[in-house]
């Protein structure tokens, strides 16, 4: 608890400029901590603004996004304080982002090695870097011969490798990883991760890892944070939030997926359409799909407050279930390292 | 009239324009000029009749005064304008059109085609142009068809060259391969499925080649290489230069056409930036934010900006 946070995000809001002044509050009021070393995954429904949290942390949302308000802090001291020049010094260097769409962040006429060697040069590293290089893509699970590949030569999970690579080469204290194995198969996504997991072990940077993918992100990550229409509204260790969600929506997001070793249950999955930002409904946006819905919901914003182990935004947050409740997640993490494992004896993820 | 303002609104032009002030402000001049001096050439009379005293200075006689030969300002500008505009549009038309026809052919056939067209393209760019329009208007009798067929033949080759990249970009796309299996024509693919979705594409080449056309065909004029006779923007200056106007101090003879060229080109500039948003939707998005800036000039790239950097934010 003494040590100090690595990142501090404090009611981080964006919006995006409409004509007039119609702009849309895209994220509202969002905070999150991270420690040296550990690995946090966020989760929401598609379009509720994660990659516009990532981008924000470092400032690279484009036109007609602006940070509304907020606070982010790293090691301490406000990057939006600083000047492009100095925050371009944190970028990349301190903290690296892969991006949502890796497969399109490759220069399809530069070869692997000349990109990564250009992410070398651009911070002044470029020296003894062939070395590195190699070193770079063992660390990511590929033959040092596709150093000379182009990026079409390279499949989906190997073009994501070499991002990660790209990202990894300058030894970043934060990796924010932006649904980096969304379009890859299962057996990739855990090898990579895997590989990951061992880097980080091995080097020791904080992960912020965005999925949409909650069962992933539980195995994954020591705490989650639940993200709906541009709100957290739940956050906490993954161990207490698989056994005791609070928030309904997330207790609608672990029903989407069967849990290993429960009972035959139906799944409910989260009824409703997502919330559209153009038309939030008023109080608590997730009131309209919220089978527990009183009428203060319907009427006032629930903060994110700090109760228990971890916090939550909700005035009717659900009862403590019975403690026998079977569950395995978030018990042990169980992704393959290299060498990959057979596949047969591969868990499941 | 509720009907027609709808359907501008819908339109592509409108769509284009919607939120372009400085556009909407061009295409007004623009069209002002254009058809404000097709509506007045048949109410002033001849703009070739000597009919005052020679370097009248302006007065309530002659608006603009009148030139060494005493002949009326105010005519020849409007019917300069009339000749110099149409004949611009009908050229810059002409040349976009024959280019992108020859770009998509060339970029879609492939092979053969591609190589015969493309050669001949490259032909036609390392040539350099004005010299060649001079030494062909020299030649061909002097006339608007020949300052128009001269502008086309040396014009259309940057054209050609765009398109072609544009035909090969768009050819990879889904919708092309699904025509192929269709067993549509090549030409009909071309022509009906590619040039549409290169619209915007045109139109900005179009606009640069208006303006261009504007550009030679007064150029090529006032070298003395067009119809004399004939009164347009070229030929006024040249008379205006013939008659020494600038050593006599008589500004009023040239004035009046310079401004108009200005504005013709100028106001085609503002319109292409509404072109150019409809070509890159982002670069709206990038506007609408930078109006909102504090100090527009002073924002770094790739940088979000923060709030304190706008005009006004909301709470
Ligand atoms: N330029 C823009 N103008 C207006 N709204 C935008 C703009 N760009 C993104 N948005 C909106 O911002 C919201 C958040 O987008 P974001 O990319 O952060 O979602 P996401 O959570 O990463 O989704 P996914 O899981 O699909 O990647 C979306 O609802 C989108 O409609
Ligand atoms: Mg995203």
């Amino acid at each position: 608890m003494l040590q100090p946070n690595l990142l501090t995000i404090e009611d981080l809001s964006v919006a995006f400029a409409g004509a007039g002044d119609t702009d849309t509050l895209v994220l509202d009021r969002v905070s999150l901590q991270l420690k040296p070393g550990a690995r946090l995954g966020l989760v929401g429904e598609s379009g509720c603004g994660k990659s516009t949290l990532c981008r924000a942390i470092v400032r690279t949302l484009r036109a007609p996004a602006y940070i509304a308000g907020g606070e982010v802090y790293w090691q301490g001291q406000s990057l939006f304080a600083r000047s492009p020049e100095a925050l371009n010094k944190v970028r990349w260097k301190e903290i690296a982002i892969v991006v949502q769409s890796a497969l399109d962040a490759l220069n399809p006429v530069l070869t692997v090695e000349a990109q990564i060697l250009d992410v070398l040069r651009a911070h002044g590293r470029s020296q003894g870097s062939s070395k590195r290089l190699q070193e770079l893509m063992r660390l990511v699970g590929l033959e040092p011969r596709h150093l000379k590949s182009y990026a079409f030569e390279l499949s989906g999970g190997m073009r994501q490798r070499v991002v990660i690579a790209m990202a990894l080469a300058l030894e970043p204290q934060l990796l924010i990883m932006d649904e980096p194995t969304t379009a890859l198969d299962v057996v990739t996504q855990a090898e990579i991760l895997g590989h990951i997991l061992a880097l980080q072990e091995e080097l020791g940077f904080a992960i912020l890892l965005v999925t949409h993918d909650l069962p992933l992100a539980l195995d994954f990550c020591q705490e989650i944070a639940v993200m709906y229409a541009g709100r957290i509204v739940e956050q906490g260790p993954s161990e207490r939030l698989v056994r005791q969600p609070k928030h309904p929506y997330t207790a609608g997001l672990l029903q989407c997926f069967p849990l290993p070793g429960q009972k035959k249950t139906v799944l409910h999955g989260v009824l409703g359409d997502p919330a559209s930002f153009a038309h939030l409904p008023s109080g608590c946006p997730f009131h309209p799909r919220c089978d527990r819905a009183e009428a203060i919901c319907t009427q006032e914003r629930p903060l994110l407050e700090q109760r228990g182990e971890g916090s939550y935004a909700c005035y009717r947050p659900l009862p403590d279930l019975p403690q026998e409740h079977p569950l395995s997640y978030g018990d042990s993490l169980s992704f393959p390292t290299r060498p990959a494992t057979p596949l047969e004896e591969a868990p499941l993820l | 009239m509720k009907v027609w303002i709808k359907l501008y609104k819908h339109s592509i032009i409108g769509r284009a324009l919607s939120d372009q002030t400085a556009s909407q402000w061009g295409l007004a001049v623009w069209l002002l000029l254009f058809l404000g001096a097709w509506f007045l050439m048949p109410l002033i009379g001849d703009p070739s009749e000597f009919l005052a005293e020679p370097l009248q200075s302006p007065n309530l006689h002659h608006w603009f005064g009148t030139n060494g030969q005493g002949q009326d300002v105010w005519r020849q500008t409007v019917a300069g304008t009339a000749a110099s505009l149409g004949l611009a549009l009908a050229t810059g038309l002409t040349m976009t059109s024959l280019g992108a026809v020859i770009g998509l052919v060339a970029g879609y056939s492939g092979g053969w085609i591609d190589r015969v067209l493309s050669s001949i393209t490259n032909i036609a760019l390392v040539i350099p142009g004005l010299p060649l329009a001079i030494v062909l208007a020299a030649f061909l009798p002097s006339g608007p068809w020949t300052l128009f067929l001269v502008l086309v033949i040396t014009g259309w080759a940057w054209t050609a060259r765009v398109f072609r990249g544009l035909a090969l970009a768009t050819r990879r796309k889904d919708f092309i391969a699904s025509a192929e299996i269709m067993g549509e024509s090549r030409l009909r693919i071309a022509l009906l499925e590619i040039l549409p979705n290169l619209s915007s594409s045109f139109a900005s080449a179009a606009i640069g080649a208006v303006i261009y056309a504007i550009g030679a065909q007064v150029g090529l004029e006032f070298l003395g290489l067009g119809d004399m006779n004939r009164v347009s923007w070229g030929t006024n200056l040249y008379w205006a230069s013939n008659d020494a106007a600038l050593l006599t101090g008589s500004w009023w003879i040239f004035i009046p056409t310079g401004l108009c060229i200005a504005l013709a080109c100028s106001s085609l500039t503002l319109v292409s930036y509404a072109v150019d948003a409809v070509n890159n939707p982002s670069l709206r998005a990038d506007q609408l934010l930078r109006r909102r800036l504090r100090e527009p000039m002073r924002r770094a790239i790739g940088v979000t900006p923060l709030a304190k950097e706008l005009r006004h934010a909301p709470a």
